[in-house]
């Protein structure tokens, strides 16, 4: 009692002047005013409400306590070793010191009443996130993930950083030290070790996963009690520590030893947990690694394809059992065939009935050996039966360790990743579960043909456990004996299942015998509010934008329904280079996170609401909700997710990611299978083409990206060739981007020949003939040939596996008014050269200004060293010209000139098409020298001196991957950067170093070598991007050729020429918008090197100052 | 020699005494080697005990062994029969200490101060505790500045409620080092009678001080500490009585002055008419005239101050 009594004591009196310090006192109120505008602008109707917290309530404390941790973990350090120094410094202290407490009870007083002021806080935090959970609509209060929370962040974290504060105080014996120490950790784990080791260093818990599904509960309870407790055990040994080193007499000497023992127990049961912690992780990585390895081993066997499917799955408490009847065929002639089945699944017996079977078990391989060799083409039935559980190590072999290991993180929210779930009360299988056997192995990495799937007809009949809904694909029935029975009207590349408290909601559109129906957990029809107003007009405005839809991908949905299924929040899914299709979507069927939570667009009756307060034209309440419902049907209709915009050290970049829920797979990866051995990805190749999705660049994007999707492809496949980009997983996340520019370079030559469109139709029409088939590739290819003479097969294997990269260099194309006494024409005038040694297709717009649809496109075909020339005339006038230049050596890859001024001229029009030209005026003539800043030895800038810890974080802003950087114009940057833009003067590349106007300080350099003495004519490229533009990157000049374009804005650069110890005057040059070629003055100059400065001075109003090319041409 | 004689005077006087604090052999050396305390033994009795002794004597040393703020180096320290190396728990029980400064506090109102001293001395009920705090502060006349914060109290007031918090819980054994250093003579008495008020009861209180008028207006018995050792112990009057015939007050002219107080300690210099009036100790004059004056504990401290420098037998 006395122990408990001295405790307290100290305790109390420790949080008094842990409550009366300034420190504490600013720190709180600040965590309180933070606390309080996160909830508010979070949870209040007064702010922008986030979805995620108000549907899934229990990442109210989630994100509050996470908010608050990282702040209060490094006000701790201070405040905790704030006690030791105290008492170090007041002579006051001393006759406490000489009181009948023991050293253990003052310490553990000092800590507990450190830590009681910050757990009320917290409380106090939670307690104002409470009020406005309560007060917040749309949402519920998840009482016991307060505590539960709370416990798991909070106190580990304070009592660990805490005793680590004691410690490092009472051994390095100075706040000061021991606070740059702390706050040096405390960094580290948050910038640099946070996120290494599977979070192993992460003791704020920032990034560890540890969402809370309202269905499912915890993924991963067992990880996040391990850590947590490391870190609770570490803290403890901490303070038990500080109870040894603590420098005050204790009662007895021995007593002292005991604590030092106590420390060490706890502080080894703390590397225990942490070692048992890493080891988890690392035995489950070591066991992907044995089962790709075995994948290695079998993936090269025969194969069966499963024509028919027929299941009776019985749900269980920890998984299911199965028993299945499967009607196969064997792809070749062997007696040894291989099947995956979830490793986790044991299997009861194997049957072939009329042949002899033996099965050989190697965790998920299955080989099936029969009697005797079973011809290719043969079928033959086969039952297996088998029950448990699901190993998700087996998912996603294929992809990399790093992504998979990923933080998947919404807000400040942690989610664990679950590829499928067997709970008591909730079950999801999807086909990368191996659910079934499904033929072949998983990924290997030695052979391809794991990516393959084939169509099978599936029939199955599921027991769920008492009170669960079971929701697969095809059309439901309820057997006699209760179960429910799926049986898909089409065959399916998969089947999926998921059991649980589900509720439906559904209509039919009889007309086209169509049902459309969501799945969700009892509770979770939040979706049904906000709509209430058009409930009649949903069934309508659904379908129609399914027809919508299929009008835009010139397909037709295959399905006679269409599905949305609610799943717990973790289950998480990754995209593949060799299809469009994630596990999100299915067959017919579409799962949606829990509560919808990651589409900001699903909480309808907020999203009306928010339409009354911010639009400003008045609609009515039916338009606001048809526009809220839209707004989340374009969720399957999006390629892309929203753009991503991440501000880093001061600059801005975007990142964006496949949109999971985009139903293009429903339309073409569910319903046509072009498979080949030889190339992987040809199913992918075919969609990506047909989908055409590329009309344009966002060159805003584009400019703070650096480069668009497409060029980076292109500079990718100037140094690899797609088989090698698709082999390695290092490129995955730009494989898509890779494949879409390789499709359309491919079809491209069928495209010249047959037109754009005749083509493209011809390849559609070929793929719609021959839904849920298996056909080869090679068999496509060759009726593609038949129908339009284009035999893209010779094509294939260079097209695969050699680099192919040619180059052009783009004139400036001519628009002239033509008139003579029959008409009046518009007559545009363009050439190109392909300067390299290998063919190339360049794509060629006008754009008439009758608005974007009001276009022309040409393809023209350039043989290697081939200049060529199109004529295109029209009646109206032209507007704009693009080329893009496809896989090519050019940057950027898409170059936008527009007509500001249109010459005038009296004679015949010229005759359209394009014509080989001789003798290309497009290279740099006699007699003039250009020097680009793309000419690394003839260029040079200076560097600006660094000074100060902002500007040399600032500074690292321009660590990139690749050569061009992104930029924001509004916000140049400090040193010059170099930076695209067709805009800019470039034979190839059009680039141009670029940087903030400032005092002149910084300077370009080009260096031009003379061979002769003369006077010469010094000219500089001038050009300056307007400000507001966002898309199209203005006209440009080409190598060589003179300027033009329209007024743009004004620009001015101040150059000086010098030469030998001749410094000529500066000269300021004024110009508009793009300029071009700007003559700077005229010079006399020796034989010898001429040095052109220019300096990052403007008088001006400029956001940028260019470094781009001169030119002197002699008189 | 002059240390054991020392040694057996000390046993004789305790023979006859109740001892409360007993000090054998006590030795503290710091790690640079400076020897604090050279192997002192004291019998320290009940009533009020002055330590008196020049600044740097170890005296302060001796207070942080005695209150287990600090381990010796050797020896040993019996208080009312426990021992301070394995009893610590015991001995802070009944131990109250006001250490030399007590100016920095925390930021606690004067009457949490008390209240959380109260409660470290195990007063765990707290409505008793409540009613003993208020007592001591009435007490100690800080009853009305109760709710200022203790930083905020003047030296005087510092020092009393210092007091307070050392007897708050009714210690045996009061252990004060330098009570009294910078305090305006007002509070100084008033600090002094507070303690002996306090020494009316049945406690033991040692107070360290290099002030002698603390030691003559208070103590029972004491001991002089010089250089880490004891110089003298017995009472104030003992201590008297040695330095009687040793105190001179001699008049000497202007030219004999310097001569006279190279020679001997001088206590003090007046100047009258024809030269000086000095006070100084010594066995006897020799070569100057003098009479013997009836000495006060100055003194008498100076004698013995004296005395060990020039290693007399006193």
């Amino acid at each position: 009692m006395l122990v408990l009594h001295n405790i307290l004591s100290v305790a109390k009196y420790e949080s008094k002047l842990l409550v009366r310090s300034w420190f504490f006192k600013v720190f709180s109120t600040i965590a309180v005013l933070v606390a309080f505008g996160y909830s508010l602008g979070t949870l209040s109707d007064a702010g922008s409400p986030t979805w995620l917290l108000r549907a899934i309530p229990s990442t109210i404390p989630y994100g509050t306590l996470i908010l608050l941790n990282a702040a209060q973990a490094v006000i701790a350090i201070f405040l905790s070793s704030e006690f030791i120094k105290r008492d170090k410094q007041l002579d006051t202290s001393e006759v406490f010191y000489v009181r009948p407490l023991s050293n253990a009870e003052y310490v553990i007083g000092k800590t507990w009443g450190n830590l009681r002021v910050f757990l009320g806080l917290n409380l106090v935090i939670l307690l104002i996130a409470l009020l406005f959970n309560l007060t917040a609509s749309n949402t519920y209060v998840d009482w016991s993930s307060y505590l539960v929370y709370f416990l798991l962040i909070s106190v580990p974290t304070l009592l660990f950083i805490m005793g680590m504060s004691f410690c490092a105080m009472l051994l390095l014996n100075n706040q000061a030290l021991t606070f740059v120490v702390m706050l040096g950790y405390v960094g580290l784990t948050l910038f640099v070790i946070g996120e290494l080791v599977y979070h192993l260093f992460d003791y704020m818990a920032f990034s560890l996963p540890m969402f809370r599904s309202t269905i499912v509960g915890f993924s991963g309870m067992e990880e996040i009690l391990v850590h947590r407790g490391m870190y609770l055990a570490a803290g403890i040994g901490f303070i038990c520590l500080t109870i040894y080193l603590f420098k005050r007499l204790p009662h007895a000497p021995q007593r002292r030893f005991w604590w030092l023992l106590v420390s060490l127990v706890f502080l080894m049961g703390s590397v225990f947990l942490g070692f048992r912690y890493v080891q988890r992780y690392a035995s489950d990585l070591e066991h992907r690694q044995a089962l790709i390895e075995l994948n290695d081993q079998y993936g090269g066997l025969p194969v069966m394809s499963v024509l028919e499917y027929k299941m009776d799955v019985e749900q269980l408490s920890d998984g299911i059992h199965v028993r299945s009847r499967m009607l196969a065929r064997a792809l070749d002639s062997a007696r040894v065939f291989v099947f995956t089945l979830n490793p986790y699944l044991d299997i009861i017996s194997v049957n072939a009935p009329q042949e002899q079977v033996q099965m050989k078990r190697e965790q998920q391989i299955v080989l099936l050996e029969f009697g005797r060799e079973i011809p290719r083409g043969d079928t033959l039935m086969l039952e297996m039966e088998y029950r448990g559980g699901i190993d998700q190590l087996l998912c996603f072999l294929d992809i990399p360790e790093k992504n998979l290991l990923d933080k998947n993180r919404d807000n400040n929210i942690n989610f664990a990743k679950r590829y499928a779930f067997h709970k008591p009360n909730y079950l999801l299988l999807t086909p990368e579960s191996f659910w079934y056997p499904r033929p072949g192995t998983a990924f290997s990495t030695r052979y391809t043909g794991w990516q393959q799937s084939f169509f099978s007809h599936f029939d199955v009949s599921v027991k769920p456990l008492p009170g669960l809904v079971p929701v697969s694909q095809g059309k439901v029935d309820t057997l006699s004996d209760g179960r429910i029975h799926f049986l898909p009207e089409a065959p399916l590349t998969g089947l999926s299942l998921s059991i649980g408290q589900y509720d439906k909601l559904s209509f039919r559109i009889d007309s086209v015998d169509m049902e459309y129906a969501v799945y969700y957990f009892k509770g979770h029809d939040f979706f049904t509010r906000g709509l209430d107003s058009i409930k009649k007009e949903i069934p309508g405005i659904i379908h129609e934008r399914r027809l919508s839809l299929e009008r835009d991908l010139k397909l037709t949905y295959p399905f006679r329904r269409f599905t949305l299924v609610e799943v717990p929040g973790q289950f998480a899914a990754y995209a593949r280079s060799w299809t469009q299709a994630q596990e999100w979507t299915q067959p017919e069927m579409v799962f949606i996170p829990e509560m919808a939570y990651a589409m900001r667009d699903a909480e309808f009756e907020q999203q009306v609401k928010m339409r009354s307060r911010f639009m400003r034209e008045q609609r009515s309440l039916q338009d606001r909700q048809r526009d809220v419902l839209n707004n989340f049907l374009f969720n399957f209709q999006r390629i892309n997710g929203r753009p991503n915009f991440q501000r880093s050290r001061g600059q801005t970049s975007i990142q964006q990611t496949p949109n999971p829920w985009y139903q293009f797979p429903q339309f073409y990866d569910f319903t046509f299978n072009l498979y080949s051995i030889r190339w992987p990805v040809a199913n992918r190749l075919v969609a990506s083409y047909l989908q055409n999705t590329n009309s344009g660049v966002n060159q805003y994007q584009r400019s703070l990206s650096g480069m668009s999707p497409d060029e980076e492809a292109s500079v990718l496949l100037q140094e690899h060739p797609l088989s090698r980009l698709l082999a390695d997983t290092a490129y995955r996340d730009r494989v898509s981007g890779v494949v879409s520019l390789k499709a359309r370079q491919l079809f491209a030559y069928g495209e010249l020949l047959k037109g754009e469109e005749d083509f493209r139709t011809v390849v559609s029409n070929i793929v719609k003939g021959k839904p849920f088939q298996n056909v080869r590739f090679e068999s496509f290819l060759g009726e593609l040939r038949d129908s339009t003479g284009v035999d893209i097969l010779d094509r294939m294997d260079a097209w695969f596996n050699v680099i192919q990269v040619p180059r052009y260099i783009i004139g400036i194309p001519r628009a002239t008014r033509v008139r003579n006494a029959q008409e009046t024409r518009f007559e545009v005038v363009e050439q190109i050269t392909n300067s390299s040694d290998v063919e190339g297709i360049v794509k060629i717009s006008l754009q008439y200004s009758g608005g974007w649809s009001d276009s022309e496109t040409s393809l023209m075909y350039l043989a290697p060293g081939q200049t060529k020339e199109i004529v295109m005339v029209s009646e109206t006038d032209p507007r704009s010209m693009v080329i893009q230049t496809l896989v090519s050596l050019n940057l950027p890859g898409y170059v936008e000139h527009t007509f500001s001024q249109v010459e005038r001229q009296q004679r015949r029009v010229r005759d359209t098409g394009q014509f080989v030209v001789q003798n290309s005026a497009l290279y740099v003539p006699e007699g003039e020298i250009v020097v680009d800043n793309e000419d690394e030895d003839l260029f040079t800038v200076t560097t600006p001196d660094v000074t100060g810890l902002l500007q040399t974080w600032m500074q690292k802003a321009d660590d990139k991957k690749s050569k061009y950087s992104g930029y924001s114009y509004w916000r140049a940057p400090i040193r010059w950067t170099l930076v695209t833009n067709s805009g800019y003067y470039g034979q190839y590349v059009r680039s141009a170093h670029i940087i903030r106007p400032g005092n002149g300080s910084q300077v370009a350099t080009w260096r031009v070598p003379l061979k002769e003495r003369g006077r010469y004519d010094v000219y500089y490229y001038a050009y300056r991007e307007q400000e507001g533009r966002r898309f199209g990157g203005g006209p440009g000049g080409q190598g060589g050729r003179g300027g033009f374009g329209g007024r743009g804005q004004r620009g001015e650069y101040n150059l000086r020429i010098r030469q030998g110890a001749t410094l000529n005057e500066p000269a300021s040059i004024e110009f508009w918008g793009s300029a071009g070629w700007v003559l700077v003055g005229t010079y006399i100059l020796e034989a010898d090197t001429a040095y052109v400065d220019l300096t990052n001075k403007a008088e001006m109003n400029m956001n940028i100052v260019a470094a781009d090319a001169v030119k002197f041409v002699k008189r | 020699m002059r240390l054991a004689l020392l040694v057996s005077e000390v046993e004789k006087s305790v023979t006859i005494i109740a001892v409360s604090i007993i000090i054998e052999g006590l030795t503290k050396t710091y790690p640079n080697g400076n020897h604090a305390l050279k192997g002192i033994n004291l019998q320290i009795p009940p009533g009020m005990f002055g330590l008196l002794g020049p600044n740097g004597a170890g005296k302060s040393t001796l207070i942080r062994i005695l209150v287990a703020l600090m381990e010796p180096t050797e020896g040993k320290v019996t208080m009312f029969g426990h021992d301070l190396r394995t009893q610590k728990q015991e001995i802070r029980k009944i131990l109250g200490y006001l250490p030399q400064d007590f100016r920095f506090f925390a930021r606690y109102k004067t009457y949490e101060f008390l209240d959380y001293a109260a409660r470290l001395s195990g007063m765990n009920d707290s409505r008793k505790r409540k009613s003993a705090v208020d007592a001591m502060l009435e007490q100690v006349g800080l009853y009305e500045a109760r709710d200022r914060y203790a930083a905020r109290l003047s030296g005087g007031m510092k020092r009393r409620l210092g007091i307070a918090q050392a007897l708050i819980h009714e210690p045996k054994i009061i252990i004060v080092d330098e009570p009294t250093t910078g305090l305006d003579p007002e509070e100084r008495i008033r600090f002094r009678n507070l303690l002996s008020q306090v020494s009316a009861r049945d406690v033991s209180i040692i107070l360290s001080t290099h002030i002698v008028g603390d030691i003559s207006s208070s103590c029972t018995s004491m001991a002089l500490l010089n250089k880490g050792e004891i110089s003298f112990f017995g009472s104030p009057e003992e201590m008297l009585r040695r330095a009687e015939g040793k105190v001179w007050l001699v008049r000497v002219s202007n030219k004999d002055f310097k001569e006279l107080t190279n020679k001997y300690p001088v206590i003090s210099t007046i100047p009258i008419d024809d030269g000086w009036e000095v006070q100084v100790v010594a066995e006897k004059l020799d070569g100057f005239r003098g009479e013997n004056i009836v000495p006060n504990l100055e003194h008498a401290y100076v004698y013995f101050m004296d005395a060990q420098l020039n290693q007399w037998a006193v």
